[in-house]
């Protein structure tokens, strides 16, 4: 299973045709928030959301379904989360061909949590501005 | 003067170096210059794939003659540029790549996404910089477009570190940019220049032998100066295709591996090649010991280290090709004016051809007679690639720009599309990198956008730096692109063929069957199209 972003899938997709033709049936699930997302992340965190270069429209260009059955997998589309477990299993299911999953995901999820870059790890934040809550005076 | 950070200092040194658009990435290292980009009146093409920004700059650049740019993060998005720069640099072409580096103190300490780029792009790259003080950023950046554009134009990395981009500093963009130890001689020496001419007077069986060193300087028009003045044959190489008119009388088309017979058999009879811009490639030559075994060189290059690397010259003019012909030029006609009396002035004046040259121009002109280039048709019906080729270039015509992945696609490109102007016909040359075409072409486009730009791709080709189709059904820029699929790693497989007893060992890339290449460019926002009779290409 690889697990890749809209951006990276971009970079080197091109080996699904590898695995296509050489029976390797890997699934792939692209969780596609249409964004470079963790550069997004940084921009929305100390950048004022001034997205410079990071907005990848690919929620509408490429079409990720089609752009897999072209090099010959299959290719499957979740948009709602309803549809996440049953779109998994059908991926499942499938093993003879390599599979790639288009989960559209939504774009302001981040990762946490976080210690800013160049930043002490005592001052991890668990979601924005927000630092952990310490039972008593040390951990 | 006001305060401001590295990253701003960046983005205003790129606009006042005259920088209109840059192809790139952005990512951690890099992030604060993404920010004043933001601003910035260059247009910033977020590509898909680094070594996509790179070889788009150097289509860019090719089709227009200006410094091609792109950006990329530290580590991974700069070692993906590697390719693209040894590109740029094997040909020539000026490219500046800005990339960002981890902070300084974590520089050596395997921090993420940290690596020496610098010392990686050290042997590919005409010179490199990194940058850790912000006040350093606008006089690198200077020095970086000068270094690019300047002497034999190549590629240059300048790697900031992303605490210079974030500290304070104020702005001064040098006016003028001195280098010690840089001093491109442009004007050759007067007395080359006289036995050039001496030699030019006294050979029989002179040839042109032109490189791609004539597009670059701008030279074409002074190029066509000399060959009417010499009247001697002219061949153009791989690089060099539309610095003379594939239409003209005298062009006898490239020379090389897969050049027409009377190129290859003029350059070995004759008694003199006049070489401008070339540098005696291997794949020019052949075996070097045996090539043009009777003639005397006069090499003209920009760069001196070219002279005698491969084969001694006679004469050396060490200097920029369009300066050097000026002179070149009125020399030898003074040095033919006085050593081939015999010459009517009339034809000196018209085209200058000489009497003595024409039983070896009928010679030469035989050759291209006798063995034109050509190609079977495939017995089976099939579609033959050469023909596809051919009529692209017929009915796209001689305004178009041409953009060639590397194999067999690129050599047909090169042999039967006829190219007119330079400037319209861009490859990867020296380094031969597949996957160049479609990027390139992209650049191209951008730089040249009222143009039709056609890239020529291989299959093999096509499938290692497609994405960035995306980024042109993003961004407006609508490029063709003709995949030329023999379903093969065709120039691989030809080797076979001749050399391995048709022992095809993995060139077999099935891709009649996978990928679907009509549906690909469709989930990419393009026209898909296919074509698999010869009837359709009428």
């Amino acid at each position: 299973m690889a697990i890749d972003g809209d951006g990276c899938f971009q970079m080197t997709n091109q080996e699904l045709v590898t695995c296509a033709l050489n029976n390797i049936p890997i699934k792939v699930a692209v969780i596609n928030n249409e964004s470079l997302g963790m550069v997004r992340q940084w921009q929305t965190l100390f950048y004022n959301q001034r997205y410079s270069n990071t907005d990848l429209h690919s929620k509408r260009i490429p079409d990720f379904k089609l752009l897999a059955e072209a090099m010959g997998c299959v290719g499957l589309r979740c948009e709602s989360p309803a549809d996440v477990d049953k779109t998994i299993e059908a991926a499942m299911a499938i093993n003879d061909r390599p599979v790639v999953v288009d989960f559209n995901v939504h774009r302001d999820a981040m990762v946490w949590p976080m210690v800013a870059a160049g930043t002490s790890n005592d001052d991890i934040t668990v979601a924005r501005s927000m630092a952990p809550v310490w039972d008593s005076q040390e951990l | 003067m006001s305060k401001i950070n590295g990253a701003q200092s960046l983005v205003n040194a790129l606009e006042a170096a005259g920088v209109e658009v840059m192809f790139g990435i952005p990512g951690g290292a890099i992030l604060p210059a993404y920010d004043p980009i933001f601003d910035s009146k260059i247009r910033h093409i977020l590509v898909r794939h680094e070594q996509g920004a790179g070889h788009a700059a150097t289509g860019y650049a090719q089709a227009t003659g200006r410094v091609g740019v792109c950006i990329a993060t530290s580590g991974p998005g700069a070692t993906n540029l590697v390719t693209p720069l040894a590109d740029a640099q094997m040909d020539s072409v000026p490219i500046v790549a800005i990339t960002g580096q981890v902070p300084s103190a974590a520089i050596g300490t395997d921090a993420f996404q940290e690596a020496d780029i610098r010392g990686v792009t050290m042997p590919v790259t005409k010179h490199n910089y990194l940058i850790t003080d912000p006040k350093d950023i606008p006089r690198a950046i200077a020095e970086a477009f000068h270094i690019a554009s300047t002497g034999r134009p190549g590629a240059v990395l300048v790697d900031i570190a992303k605490d210079a981009l974030q500290k304070e500093t104020t702005f001064d963009y040098p006016h003028t940019v001195s280098l010690a130890g840089y001093n491109p001689v442009m004007e050759p020496k007067s007395e080359a220049v006289r036995d050039a001419a001496a030699l030019i007077a006294q050979s029989k069986k002179p040839v042109l032998y032109v490189g791609g060193g004539v597009i670059k300087a701008e030279a074409a028009a002074e190029l066509m100066q000399l060959a009417q003045v010499t009247g001697a044959p002219v061949v153009t190489t791989l690089m060099a295709r539309g610095a003379f008119p594939d239409s003209h009388q005298q062009h006898l088309g490239m020379p090389g591996m897969h050049g027409t017979v009377a190129a290859v058999t003029a350059l070995q009879k004759a008694d003199l090649l006049i070489t401008l811009g070339a540098r005696f490639d291997d794949r020019v030559t052949g075996k070097l010991s045996t090539f043009a075994p009777n003639a005397k060189i006069i090499h003209a290059d920009i760069d001196p280290a070219e002279i005698g690397k491969n084969r001694h010259a006679d004469v050396a003019l060490i200097g920029d090709l369009k300066n050097t012909l000026r002179v070149l030029v009125p020399a030898t006609k003074v040095a033919l004016a006085k050593s081939a009396p015999d010459l009517t002035p009339w034809l000196n004046e018209v085209y200058g051809w000489r009497k003595d040259l024409t039983p070896w121009l009928n010679e030469v002109y035989g050759w291209r007679k006798k063995f034109p280039l050509g190609y079977d048709k495939p017995a089976d019906g099939s579609v033959s690639p050469q023909y596809v080729i051919e009529r692209i270039g017929k009915i796209s015509g001689p305004d178009t720009i041409f953009a060639a992945g590397v194999g067999q696609h690129q050599m047909w490109a090169s042999q039967f599309i006829g190219y007119e102007k330079p400037r319209t016909w861009l490859n990867s040359g020296g380094l031969g990198t597949m996957g160049y075409a479609v990027p390139a072409a992209m650049g191209a486009k951008v730089g040249a956008p009222d143009t039709t730009v056609w890239a020529i791709d291989g299959d093999g080709c096509f499938q290692m730096t497609n994405q960035e189709l995306v980024t042109c059904a993003l961004n407006n820029i609508p490029i063709k692109v003709a995949v030329i699929n023999n379903e093969s790693l065709g120039m691989v497989r030809q080797w076979q063929t001749l050399f391995y007893n048709q022992r095809y060992s993995n060139t077999d890339l099935h891709s009649k069957r996978i990928p679907d290449f009509k549906l690909l460019a469709e989930a990419m926002g393009c026209v898909g199209l296919r074509c698999e009779s010869p009837a359709d290409g009428n």
